[in-house]
């Protein structure tokens, strides 16, 4: 038994087992185009907002904006909100009225309001330029109209309680550069807000340096049942872009988004029926455009979403049923398009390339068609789902046949000349064993 | 700090260069191990005991007279006084005397006094070939025929805890999976260090077979009181003495408790230790090279422990290309442990069923698989804990068996 084993082919198939078992590492390794992953997860503060007033709620009951329902704390001189009513408007400091002026029925516009105030310290116009050191906010029933070549922009001063909001009113931007003040800290940045079921049109206008880390204040806010449509116009450096809450029906056209803190266009919490069409959203902190807890029924179309510093399109948290169709996502330093713990959305036609991962599905792989799509350069095409039906071609973790071949190509001599040498080596220890003996002998 | 980072990567990759040691030291056994039963003409048989283990040590002589051995052979049992001697098929017991008084202290003393008594019989020849067990150790057939006959002055083969491998209780079944190392480091070092390089990093004194020629230059007296199997293989080659390695197994038992398991451990590493540190007992050579081995381990543990945290905390990030090939060599790290269960459990007891056996032997392996990370862990800290106990200065020898265990216990208790 010993003899068979020591004469017989362990050494060759020693040989042959070691060359196949490099040849299949050197594949697993090599043999794919792998490119490097990088971990997409950053700690990024923000602040736990709980309880927290409206900011409307807050001007009105003369509260910081900080004020939370558990830590109020009390109405603030400082605080103070031109409300406009049908037909007056209000002059609120600390909560308390301490004007009335009667106005026209007819639509409000930031310049008739300068004027019936008549007070620079709440607010002026010079130039068509309108300077706002309190909050301006239609109320129910009322119509403001902010338009050029009247009022060419709006200067939001950097103070607590600024900003320019309607509830349950409707609100019109048309041609205007809204901003804000140069001086100040970064949260007292002020923002645009519309809610409760307020409908606000801006159009062909420039949002800049608005919003901060706080409930609906993020930059262009709407909320609590609101919609309307923000067409042909230009976000940059805001907190969060364009977010809505609770919000419906809303058209979201033909704007350029471009280096705000988070995201540009954040759909969020129930939103719904709402429209993303023809968007440009590039360099901002976070993600291009995401849909976040339960944002449903909603279209996302021909946008551009690249160069974002995560994502350049994700649903997330529940956002399902929701249509991802014709755009471009490239070159984000994330994912390209992420579906996380959001079924059933359909991503078709789009091109995707340059990301980390091309499409990326976590957590409810449930979708109801993922087809069409031109998933290209990315580091790796998909994790979490399989993209039949899809052109995917260039990315990170795809096999490389030439490479692969050229690996067993080379095994086969290799193993050839080891065996070679394997040969030889038997011969000359039997040589030596058979000399060896003889001079015992 | 980048090399400070493949400093730390680098430690992943040892499995997937002890695979290539492993078939290398195969490789050499299959093309280059050279064999020749016509050069020798008797093989004596050497069981080295305290005399605690009597019935073992009986065990194992009717084991090896069960065997159709092809060559001319006698059955040695060395003892210490005071114990039973009652070896009834053994041909010769040795009993050292209790004067005998050399440089080397207690396994060491009495393998110098055999070695004596061999020299004054003229068994002390290039023709005598000499295999030393110890009184858990159970070579096969094949391991003394192929021991016998290899054209080696120092050779072995392979040691495997196959002895009641992985039985209960708990304790043992754990420390046979821990003793998966032991075999795993045999196979890829002792293959390649004796037989490729006639430069031995690890010596078990488990077989270790020599011709009397090359116990003779060598001798055991060397100032030890452990690792005497260590000292005497690195002085052979330092002698001359041409090494060999073969891949047959010598059978061996894991420690029963954990206490005799630190105990072992705790020899093993003071007496390597004390071999490293003394020229007149290790060469310089080879102190280095059992050194390194050391360090290796260390290293291996620290620096592979410390990269999986900062790759899990994100800390560090890994190329997939690397990141493939580490999981490569984690897919050959298990395979080994997973190779080792499965040799391990290869021994069939009389009267164990076919279904037994080989339930058992896929069981052994899957357990040997699973706790790879556990008995990696506790080799670390047990070397940890052994070098913080200190140095023994003795010979402390451990129960073989289970019945011994019980009767150790009783005396402890006793006492």
């Amino acid at each position: 038994m010993r003899k068979r084993r020591r004469n017989g082919l362990g050494a060759y198939v020693l040989v042959l087992a070691i060359v196949i078992g490099t040849a299949a590492i050197a594949t697993v390794v090599v043999g794919k185009n792998r490119r490097t992953l990088y971990s997409t997860t950053e700690r990024f503060h923000r602040h736990i907002v709980s309880n927290a007033f409206d900011p409307i709620s807050a001007a009105e009951r003369g509260l910081l904006p900080t004020a939370t329902s558990t830590h109020r704390g009390g109405a603030h001189a400082g605080v103070r909100a031109i409300v406009v009513h049908p037909g007056r408007i209000v002059l609120l400091a600390a909560g308390k009225p301490v004007r009335t002026i009667a106005m026209p029925r007819s639509p409000a516009t930031l310049r008739a309001i300068v004027r019936s105030v008549r007070d620079p310290d709440w607010l002026s116009e010079s130039h068509g330029i309108v300077t706002l050191r309190a909050a301006v906010i239609a109320d129910r029933g009322s119509v403001l109209r902010v338009s050029a070549p009247l009022t060419r922009e709006v200067v939001l001063t950097r103070r607590a309680g600024v900003f320019l909001g309607a509830r349950h009113a409707r609100l019109r931007l048309d041609g205007v550069d809204v901003r804000s003040g140069p001086v100040g800290t970064t949260d007292d940045r002020p923002f645009v807000v519309a809610q409760r079921s307020s409908t606000m049109v801006i159009r062909g206008s420039s949002f800049r340096d608005l919003g901060h880390d706080w409930n609906s204040s993020y930059g262009v806010t709407w909320a609590s049942g609101s919609g309307g449509r923000v067409v042909d116009s230009r976000f940059a450096n805001c907190y969060i872009a364009i977010y809505t809450d609770a919000a419906h029906d809303l058209l979201i056209r033909g704007n350029v988004l471009r280096r705000n803190t988070l995201y540009g266009i954040d759909p969020h919490s129930h939103s719904g029926h709402i429209t993303v069409v023809g968007n440009l959203s590039e360099q901002n902190g976070r993600h291009g455009i995401i849909f976040s807890q339960d944002v449903t029924a909603s279209l996302v179309r021909g946008n551009t979403a690249r160069e974002n510093h995560l994502n350049g399109i994700m649903m997330d948290a529940s956002s399902t049923g929701n249509v991802i169709t014709d755009n471009v996502v490239e070159h984000n330093h994330g994912d390209g398009v992420v579906l996380a713990d959001s079924a059933d959305n359909t991503v078709t036609s789009n091109r995707i390339r340059g990301n980390r991962v091309g499409i990326l599905v976590r957590g409810a792989n449930r979708q109801r068609l993922i087809r069409g799509n031109d998933v290209s350069g990315n580091a790796l095409a998909a994790q979490g789902v399989t993209l039949t039906g899809n052109a995917v071609q260039d990315n990170g973790g795809e096999w490389e046949p030439e490479r692969v071949a050229a690996i067993w190509f080379v095994a086969v001599p290799l193993t050839a000349l080891l065996w070679w040498l394997t040969f030889r080596s038997r011969r000359s220890r039997d040589r030596r064993q058979r000399l060896r003996a003889a001079a015992t002998a | 700090m980048s090399w400070a980072r493949w400093l730390l990567f680098a430690a992943f990759l040892r499995p997937l260069a002890e695979i290539y040691v492993l078939v290398l030291g195969h490789w050499w056994v299959r093309a280059r191990f050279l064999s020749d039963p016509t050069r020798f003409a008797r093989l004596i048989v050497q069981i080295t005991t305290v005399g605690r283990e009597q019935v073992r040590v009986n065990e194992i002589i009717a084991e090896i007279r069960s065997y159709p051995l092809s060559m001319p052979y006698e059955i040695w049992v060395v003892n210490e006084p005071g114990h039973g001697d009652t070896y009834p098929d053994a041909d010769r017991v040795v009993t050292t005397p209790s004067d005998f008084t050399v440089r080397a202290q207690y396994k060491a003393r009495a393998l110098e006094y055999s070695r004596r008594v061999r020299r004054a019989l003229g068994l002390n020849g290039p023709e005598t070939k000499i295999v030393f067990l110890d009184d858990d150790t159970s070579p096969t057939w094949e391991y003394l025929e192929t021991a016998f006959a290899a054209d080696y002055d120092v050779c072995q083969g392979t040691t495997a805890p196959r002895i009641k491998y992985g039985s209960l209780p708990l304790w043992h079944f754990l420390l046979s999976h821990v003793d998966d190392l032991r075999f795993h480091n045999c196979m890829t070092y002792c293959s390649v260090s004796q037989g490729v390089f006639n430069a031995p990093l690890f010596v078990h004194g488990e077989g270790l077979t020599v011709t009397g020629r090359a116990e003779e230059v060598t001798t055991w007296d060397y100032p030890v009181f452990a690792s005497e199997d260590l000292t005497f293989g690195c002085n052979a080659a330092a002698r001359g003495q041409r090494w060999g390695y073969f891949h047959e197994y010598v059978e061996l038992t894991s420690p029963w408790t954990f206490g005799a398991y630190l105990k072992q451990r705790r020899r093993w590493m003071w007496g390597n230790i004390h071999a490293i540190t003394h020229r007149d007992v290790l060469p310089l050579g080879a102190a280095v090279r059992v050194g390194i081995r050391y360090l290796l381990s260390l290293y291996t543990f620290v620096a592979s422990g410390i990269a999986i945290v900062l790759i899990l905390s994100g800390v560090v990030h890994v190329a997939s290309w690397w990141f493939a090939l580490f999981w490569c060599s984690l897919v050959i790290w298990l395979g080994n442990y997973a190779a080792g269960g499965w040799v391990n459990a290869g021994r069939r007891e009389p009267g164990q069923s076919a279904l037994a056996f080989w339930t058992n032997r896929v069981w052994q392996t899957i357990a040997a698989t699973i706790l790879a990370p556990v008995t990696a862990t506790w080799t670390i800290v047990a070397l940890v804990t052994t070098l913080w106990m200190g140095n023994p200065r003795s010979f402390e020898v451990i129960p073989k068996t289970a019945g011994s265990r019980e009767s150790s216990d009783r005396e402890r208790k006793a006492a």
